[in-house]
């Protein structure tokens, strides 16, 4: 796995990097941007898995800057000393949030996460980014009826239109709450828009949804759909 | 138009007022009994038979400023013609005269004051005012002749002996005190905002700032209490004639007081400090001819030191016609004015105890208000302060630079553990100079200064660098509220980033100039913005209350980004 670190303080960023790279031995492979530039530069030309994140860079409120790192499909883990606004962190999609000071054990921690994402499921997430013309925009997933794999993408789907995340499905069910469950390889659906279970022929299973649209059943997934919905 | 309404208010107490002394003076002054003839004798006369057998020529008519000098004994006869009514009434003989007397009606005996003598140790001083009832018998309709043998032999030489009787009727005696009912209002009413004024000062808390204008009122005040009492004294009192020199004397002082006391209290409290001494070396020079060219005769001098005051007061207060709670101020002294040229004899008597009190009723009650005012502004800033206190300390403990910091000192205990223990003394450094800061109101410059290297030292050593803080002007002298220019540095920091202030550094010039402080912080530029310092942000936030708590009306912030360096720039006026 491949992560950055983006720290403007050289202290601190030494000290993840130093922290990090002893409790991974290896597994990861860290590099480090000072500044808000030079990180979208690295991100631009490599692939990343998960970034390192401080809210505060020169002074820069680091919202905006999270809002459009959650967007992207590498997971985000905060490091910093505003501990008044993690649980908005969490709400926009970050895996974990690590709070300076930190030591070794609590940073290892947020790395293991980043390592096991597939499994972890914090499920603070209130808000999905997704890409529009003039950079990202903010939906809440109350208005989220599904989610289609689409590629290495996902393809959000609303009451009336559809919007694009760029974390694949396997990544972003690891952000989202339990009520958007797997009911097809290539179909996350939220529960809470479910309106109809029926059987179709030939043992196909499909879900009506809020706003009328069909979603298809994967017949693994249908005793555990049936139980979640009874 | 509230100063109108008070306006008309004043106006309205005082002719009330006014028309009540004059009313009440009119009635007293009225009398039935017609005087026919006055005159005096120094003849030698031991008893009252000896000074009817007096020949017409020993008489003489009398002369007051004659007696005014006499010291020794003498006989009056006035001659008084009875109305038709006289023995319908009962009547009573008052007599006005500063000597020991035994007085006599038709040649009979009525009534004694004092015990006149031919030698000083031998007299006793009589009452200055005096009366005697006349038995019906006595006072029958036609003339007659009243003869008082005095000596004076305690008599202060004074311009007038102002001896007179009158035969007033019980009615016209009782009525005799009612015009100094109107004095004893006036002097409740003086009394009564006496100590409002007090009670406001104590319960605004306005008594802990200082006000160049409220011991002249507090004297003025005083003055205001005594000389109603002094002039009352007489009437309500009396007293032996030997004291009335001292009276008079006591109340031409406490004219003088006034006069000059309302003028420097209307000086201290509207005049700017540079025209204080003009104005009050004015004053000055006018009590000081007044004194040169004074007239002879108290009440001659009192008018003058009345009027006098009252002048100077409503030249002084039209200086100030802009402020708006001096307007009825100066309509009351001109109707004073014109009161004291239109009845000058009732002016000098009563009439201008009720104008005074009027104006010092005023004063207090609005200085009660002015008090009242500041001391809200004194709460409202006081509340300000804490504020400003609580953000001072909030932002210096600021997570994004605290944890920052305390990281760094996490990796620095590992890395360079000397380096470790030397961030922890700045860090200790700076919250104790903090602490010291956040306690204070204001804080000299050099501690300022030494707060801002504090925080740059504790910068360098996170960031592995060092940040100058140039220094340009002389410092001493200086004081400025807490966490100014510590803010400004701290907002470059964060704004321009560690890297831009190392390379660039601070600079403060300071600069005195015409009254004032001038502080220009040149502070380095966000490499990638134009304007780092955002003119809503806490901190510029914070450097404007703070300057504008300091000097409400004189002080002054601007920032802006220049070719090269963000420019913070604040100015104040010295305090001398």
């Amino acid at each position: 796995m491949r992560v950055l670190i983006v720290e403007d303080e050289i202290l601190v960023r030494q000290r993840l990097l130093r922290l990090a790279s002893e409790h991974t031995g290896g597994r990861m492979r860290f590099d480090a941007a000072c500044a808000l530039s030079e990180a979208e530069d690295r991100l631009a030309r490599a692939v990343y898995d998960g970034v390192l994140l401080d809210l505060n860079l020169e002074g820069e409120d680091g919202f905006e800057l999270l809002r459009r790192c959650c967007a992207r499909a590498f997971h985000t883990i905060v490091v910093s000393a505003h501990t008044d606004r993690a649980l908005e962190a969490f709400a926009h999609g970050v895996l974990d949030f690590v709070a300076k000071p930190f030591n070794q054990e609590r940073l290892g921690l947020a790395l293991d996460r980043l390592a096991g994402a597939a499994q972890h499921r914090p499920g603070a997430m209130r808000w999905l980014n997704v890409w529009r013309a003039r950079g990202t925009a903010l939906v809440s997933l109350d208005d989220v009826l599904a989610i289609r794999a689409d590629g290495d993408h996902s393809e959000v789907m609303l009451a009336a239109r559809s919007e694009l995340h760029d974390k694949p499905l396997g990544r972003l069910i690891s952000l989202l709450p339990a009520d958007f469950v797997r009911c097809h390889r290539a179909w996350l659906v939220n529960l809470r828009h479910v309106q109809q279970f029926s059987a179709l022929s030939g043992s196909r299973w499909q879900l009506r949804l809020s706003n009328g649209a069909n979603v298809p059943v994967g017949r693994g997934f249908v005793s555990g759909l049936r139980a979640q919905l009874l | 138009m509230r100063w109108l309404l008070q306006t008309t208010v004043l106006h309205v107490l005082l002719a009330g007022l006014g028309l009540m002394w004059l009313v009440a003076s009119g009635m007293h002054q009225e009398s039935a009994w017609a005087m026919q003839q006055a005159e005096m004798s120094a003849a030698p006369a031991a008893d009252i038979r000896s000074a009817l057998a007096l020949p017409e020529d020993a008489w003489r008519p009398l002369d007051q400023a004659e007696l005014a000098r006499w010291h020794g004994e003498y006989w009056l006869r006035f001659r008084l013609e009875a109305p038709e009514s006289a023995q319908r009434e009962a009547w009573l003989l008052t007599m006005s005269l500063r000597a020991a007397s035994t007085v006599y009606w038709d040649g009979q005996f009525i009534g004694q004051n004092g015990q006149p003598a031919a030698e000083r140790p031998q007299e006793v001083p009589g009452r200055i005012d005096s009366q005697f009832l006349l038995d019906r018998s006595l006072a029958g309709p036609g003339p007659h002749r009243v003869m008082i043998h005095a000596s004076s032999h305690r008599a202060s030489a004074m311009a007038s002996a102002e001896a007179g009787i009158r035969v007033l009727s019980y009615p016209q005696a009782r009525r005799y005190a009612w015009r100094w009912l109107v004095v004893a209002l006036a002097l409740g009413a003086i009394v009564s905002a006496l100590a409002y004024w007090s009670i406001a000062l104590r319960t605004t808390l306005a008594t802990q700032t200082r006000d160049a204008g409220r011991p002249w009122l507090l004297a003025l005040g005083m003055v205001g209490v005594l000389l109603p009492l002094a002039e009352s004294w007489r009437p309500l009192f009396g007293y032996d004639y030997d004291w009335h020199a001292l009276r008079l004397s006591l109340i031409l002082a406490l004219h003088a007081a006034t006069a000059l006391l309302l003028p420097g209290y209307l000086i201290a409290r509207f005049i700017a400090a540079p025209h204080r001494w003009f104005a009050t070396l004015g004053i000055a020079w006018l009590a000081l001819s007044s004194l040169v060219l004074a007239p002879a005769g108290f009440d001659a001098r009192s008018w003058l030191v009345q009027f006098g005051g009252l002048v100077l007061a409503l030249t002084i207060a039209s200086l100030q016609w802009r402020t708006l709670e001096v307007r009825p101020l100066c309509a009351l002294l001109l109707s004073s004015i014109f009161v004291a040229l239109a009845w000058p004899a009732d002016f000098l008597d009563g009439l201008y105890f009720i104008a005074l009190a009027l104006v010092m009723v005023y004063l207090m009650l609005d200085d009660a208000a002015h008090a009242r005012r500041l001391g809200e502004l004194h709460e409202r800033l006081s509340a300000e302060r804490d504020r400003l206190r609580l953000q001072l300390l909030h932002r210096a403990i600021q997570p994004h630079w605290l944890m920052n910091s305390l990281t760094s000192l996490q990796e620095l205990i590992e890395q360079a553990p000397a380096h470790a223990s030397r961030l922890v003394e700045l860090l200790a450094e700076h919250f104790s100079l903090l602490r010291a800061h956040s306690e204070r109101d204001q804080v000299s410059l050099s501690e300022e200064i030494a707060l801002c290297r504090v925080q740059l030292d504790i910068a360098g050593l996170a960031q592995q660098g060092c940040v100058a803080f140039r220094v340009e002007g002389d410092v001493s002298g200086i004081d400025l509220p807490p966490g100014v220019l510590h803010c400004l540095v701290e907002n470059a920091l964060t704004h321009a980033g560690f890297r831009a202030c190392a390379e660039q550094g601070f600079t403060l010039r300071v600069d005195r100039n015409a009254g004032r402080v001038h502080l220009e912080l040149r502070a380095p530029l966000a490499p990638t913005r134009s304007t780092s310092l955002a003119d809503g942000g806490t901190g510029t936030q914070y450097v404007r209350a703070s300057l504008a708590r300091r000097s409400p009306q004189g002080a002054s912030f601007a920032h802006g980004a220049r070719a090269d360096y963000w420019c913070s720039t604040m100015e104040w006026p010295c305090v001398s």
